[in-house]
């Protein structure tokens, strides 16, 4: 699943980028100081430990009761999260401000185990989609150099499944959630091609980097 | 491009994260639930036994001896007899009934006990004198999340110093068999059947708290016993089995699937 992001984002920009190559008939604005603005953006980005899931993972905890439960056969094992990954599109309308949209995914999965024999009884999954608005502000504008804030807020879908040791379906959910992402911090290098990394928090990661290509 | 394929390695090297490490395999953990429910309940038969025995000798004993036996083993509590047999007292409210024809330790004679106000089951249980310091208990209750059933016969040793309205005030040695079984309706539907396979001893003993005092508490001290649990919606054959053999005061060890 996560290879085929990947790919699919590779492709995507690869695409997007060989195409600036035709002949450009729309005149290049100039900022005021005159270097290229570029209306358009879009980024790709992986972030690290989103804020959702931070607790404890699925509660096979001791269960609260004094008589026997199944989760007392069953022990967890690592829980993991996929980390978040968007795809994000921006407009600028001016060269402080930008707005756009993300389409963000991150998932996390456990699976559990037998106490007595340490075989694999059940996973869950959980996969998270998000669609995210954003704002963004640029406060430092330089020719190769950038500092920004942005705030986001979108609608989410989550599915979660719980699959078996012989990976039948035995569980599925879904809901709809409200994701949220603010970076007070994010920094910008490059002109067209560029990267980035940001302070952040919400749904998607609290920590991100990623590239990005204007046009 | 190609520096564009580097970028990519590397934030793809970011992914998957392990936010928590897998926990270590708790194999003992039913069995410790397992084991503690039925503790419990034979510790609770144990302390009804002994206060049958203090109230058969309360009922045999003349006014001084009476006096006695209240400072001894009941000064928080109250004796009162009625037309049906007799209560215990802790202030307004009744923690035990007692029926009775004859005294408890003549061999052949039934005491019917019940819980007191505000137990949730309200059925006596029976027990029934079998020999010179012998008993036997004969109990069966449905409480919302369970019920169980015990056959225990038990044998009496010394007086501990033990407090009555805390513990029993015996040493006792018990064999016997018990089955609780969970609620479905409430509880998952698990069974526990337990038999005793090498006689229980249980007595009053004294450990150094964590604060530097004596504290004293009543425990299982030696004996074996044999588990069952079944989970009553499959068809049996998932039912765990172990040993637990007791080898001091609240220490356990448990033997997995015993041969």
């Amino acid at each position: 699943m996560k290879r085929f992001i990947f790919l699919s984002i590779a492709l995507l920009i690869a695409v997007v980028a060989s195409a600036q190559s035709i002949n450009e008939t729309k005149p290049l604005r100039l900022g005021p100081d005159g270097y290229v603005h570029y209306d358009h953006e879009i980024r790709l980005t992986v972030g690290a430990s989103p804020i959702d899931h931070l607790e404890y993972g699925w509660a096979i905890w001791e269960p609260n009761s004094e008589l026997i439960h199944p989760d007392d056969f069953l022990y967890n094992g690592a829980y993991k999260n996929s980390c978040g990954y968007a795809l994000s599109y921006m407009y600028s309308p001016r060269k402080w401000l930008s707005f756009g949209l993300y389409v963000g995914y991150t998932g996390w999965w456990q699976s559990q185990f037998t106490n007595s024999t340490s075989q694999l009884h059940s996973t869950n999954f959980e996969h998270h989609i998000m669609f995210v608005p954003t704002v963004r502000f640029s406060y430092l504008n330089r020719r190769n150099v950038r500092l920004y804030s942005s705030v986001g807020i979108g609608y989410g879908l989550c599915l979660e499944r719980t699959k078996d040791s012989n990976g039948a379906l035995t569980q599925s959910y879904k809901s709809a959630f409200v994701p949220v992402q603010f970076t007070p911090i994010g920094v910008s290098v490059g002109r067209r091609l560029y990267g980035f990394a940001e302070l952040t928090v919400g749904s998607m990661a609290n920590l991100s980097a990623g590239i990005g290509f204007r046009f | 491009m190609k520096r564009l394929i580097y970028i990519f390695a590397a934030l793809f090297a970011l992914t998957s994260c392990t936010i928590y490490e897998a926990d270590e395999p708790n194999p003992d953990r039913y069995a410790r639930k397992a084991y503690k429910l039925m503790n419990e309940q034979i510790t609770f038969q144990l302390h009804v036994l002994s206060y049958a025995q203090v109230i058969n000798q309360y009922a045999q004993a003349d006014e001084t001896e009476r006096y006695a036996i209240e400072d001894k083993h009941l000064p928080r509590l109250r004796l009162r007899q009625t037309d049906d047999g007799w209560r215990v007292m802790d202030g307004d409210d009744t923690a035990l009934y007692v029926i009775f024809d004859t005294p408890l330790d003549e061999v052949g004679s039934i005491w019917k006990i019940k819980q007191g106000d505000g137990a949730v089951s309200n059925k006596y249980w029976e027990i029934e004198c079998k020999g010179q310091n012998l008993w036997q208990i004969r109990y069966a209750s449905d409480f919302y999340s369970h019920s169980v059933s015990l056959l225990l016969d038990v044998e009496t040793g010394e007086l501990t110093e033990g407090r009555l309205c805390d513990t029993p005030i015996y040493e006792y040695t018990t064999t016997g068999e018990g089955c609780i079984d969970q609620n479905v309706e409430v509880a998952s539907p698990y069974r526990t059947e337990m038999d005793i396979v090498e006689p229980v001893r249980s007595d009053r003993y004294i450990y150094t708290s964590y604060y530097g005092d004596q504290v004293a508490r009543y425990s299982f001290m030696e004996g074996l016993l044999s588990f069952k649990v079944t989970n009553t919606k499959a068809d049996g054959s998932d039912a765990s089995t172990f040993l637990c053999k007791i080898t001091g005061p609240q220490q356990q060890k448990f033997i997995h699937n015993p041969k």
